[in-house]
């Protein structure tokens, strides 16, 4: 006779579980549900609103990004996704009607305080963007600007170690290494995207924002760029706004869904995709009507 | 498995989900039909219906394959997260119990066939009081299958314990009367493979019930 035995330790905790599971938050309950908080962040956000004029884009945010995690931010179009991921480096900032409120912390430090200055900041937390943006100079200049604005070298030789080791951080090296004079934006839209990242690595951030960094791509090159984003996390945080779910999927760690601003639910990536705690969570990545 | 949920944007997606659905609760009718048609030509000795339940044990071999291509198809082609992704894993794992079930209840008719003379009736009965018990779990397990009711299958997970009292008492019938009747041996042996048949499909149906909380809440209950 087989010994049955559940997970769970006691039948009334078996009975117990399985009931739980069922259940999932309700539509109308607008609490962010799962693990919001993670043990000494790199970024830490609390009560974040942002108002583009009168509209509540973002309503009370509070979510950690942890080191060396990729934390995907998915929802549906106009869910605050990208508006969330450019008030962590202070994008918003160039859009008069926009007003942030609450903390936003790097490292402990509140990224808001008037005293911060945005050029270092966005240095610290870098900026990758759906359609790649190569400064129309050749492929070492597109490196070589960040680092020397940020007066992070002083001898030629320490700028070519910079390029060379940013182009191999990014997979991009052996592509390019017999070229670097030509122009940036005669690479593919794949290339041109990993010199993105190459030059957002350069200047030696600590966050590496990504919104939508696949979105203009084929596969190939999404593969590519999804292979790097999993070797950088080894060293930098990196948030990814992303709308491909098997991307969401495929590198990050801990996923966050936004909803109409709120966001309504975080958490380890795999539960999130095999066990959604809400609603609303379960009804958008499934493909269901909302 | 989609009753209880909304549906999907993309409908063909439901219609195949559907059609994944009916085929595991059209294994599991077929099952408990072929148990119950093997009991009724163990207690009759007919040969014929026992070759029947034998030559039937396709139909549901058939209808395991027809699951396994439509679930790969389904994972391949719709990539399904969340309760999709646990019905259709649920529903691979619960055809190859179902189609168990099945072979179980070929195996009863097998043995059947082999019987060299008529059951004692006292045994008789005690096969006949397992079989209710383990029909009885069945019949719920597919129940619990069309109308997706968590309830009812935590009701057949734990339904095993029945299975399990009902078998101790006709193993000692058994072994009681080849203890005193040692000319009925090989009667008896081939029952004996019967009462393990019975008690191995009911493990089978626990298992299914297993999977379907799986498949609807999350939580893993392993067999």
């Amino acid at each position: 006779m087989d010994e049955r035995t559940p997970d769970a330790s006691s039948a009334t905790a078996k009975a117990s579980a399985a009931s739980k599971g069922a259940k999932r938050v309700p539509r109308d309950n607008r609490q962010t549900v799962g693990t919001a908080r993670v043990p000494e962040p790199r970024m830490r956000c609390v009560d974040v609103n942002v108002y583009y004029g009168d509209k509540h884009a973002i309503n009370n945010v509070t979510m950690d990004i942890g080191n060396n995690e990729v934390i995907a931010m998915i929802g549906p179009s106009g869910c605050g996704k990208s508006t969330f991921l450019r008030c962590l480096n202070r994008m918003n900032d160039t859009i008069d009607s926009c007003r942030v409120t609450g903390l936003i912390e790097l490292d402990g430090r509140n990224i808001y305080d008037p005293k911060v200055d945005v050029v270092p900041l966005r240095a610290q937390v870098g900026m990758v963007f759906q359609k790649p943006n190569p400064f129309p100079k050749s492929i070492y200049e597109n490196i070589a600007y960040g680092p020397r604005i940020h007066g992070l070298v002083n001898t030629k030789s320490e700028m070519d170690e910079i390029v060379e080791t940013s182009l191999k951080r990014a997979g991009l090296w052996n592509e390019v290494k017999d070229r670097l004079d030509q122009p940036g934006t005669g690479l593919s839209g794949g290339q041109q995207q990993r010199l993105c990242i190459a030059r957002t690595i350069a200047v030696s951030p600590e966050v590496i924002l990504m919104d939508e960094p696949c979105s203009a791509l084929d596969p190939i090159a999404t593969s590519i760029i999804e292979d790097l984003i999993d070797e950088l996390r080894e060293q930098f945080a990196i948030a990814i706004v992303t709308h491909s779910m098997q991307q969401a999927s495929r590198v990050s760690q801990r996923t966050a869904y936004f909803h109409l601003g709120d966001l309504i639910e975080i958490g380890p990536t795999e539960q999130i995709f095999t066990n959604p705690l809400h609603e609303l969570t379960h009804d958008y990545i499934t493909g269901r009507f909302g | 498995m989609t009753a209880k949920e909304k549906p999907h944007i993309v409908r063909s997606f439901d219609e195949e989900l559907e059609s994944m659905n009916s085929l595991l609760v059209s294994m599991g009718q077929q099952g408990l039909q072929q148990l119950e048609k093997a009991m009724q030509a163990l207690r009759t000795r007919d040969a014929e219906l026992a070759h029947a339940i034998l030559r039937a044990d396709d139909l549901v071999d058939s209808m395991h394959a027809q699951v396994n291509t439509l679930t790969v198809g389904l994972l391949a082609t719709r990539q399904p997260v969340a309760t999709d992704l646990r019905h259709v894993v649920a529903a691979l794992k619960m055809a190859t119990d179902l189609e168990r079930v099945a072979d179980y209840a070929a195996s009863v008719a097998g043995s059947t066939l082999a019987l060299p003379g008529p059951p004692s009736e006292g045994v008789l009965a005690k096969i006949d009081a397992l079989a209710v018990v383990v029909q009885k779990l069945l019949q719920d397990a597919v129940q619990a299958l069309t109308e997706e009711s968590e309830e009812i299958a935590m009701a057949v997970w734990h339904g095993d314990d029945a299975v399990d009292d009902a078998y101790l008492v006709l193993m000692g019938a058994l072994h009681a009367e080849i203890a005193a009747h040692p000319e009925r041996l090989a009667v008896n042996s081939q029952l004996i493979f019967v009462a393990r048949s019975l008690e191995r499909l009911a493990d089978h149906v626990t298992n299914v019930a297993g999977h379907l909380i799986y498949s609807i809440t999350g939580k893993i209950y392993k067999g």
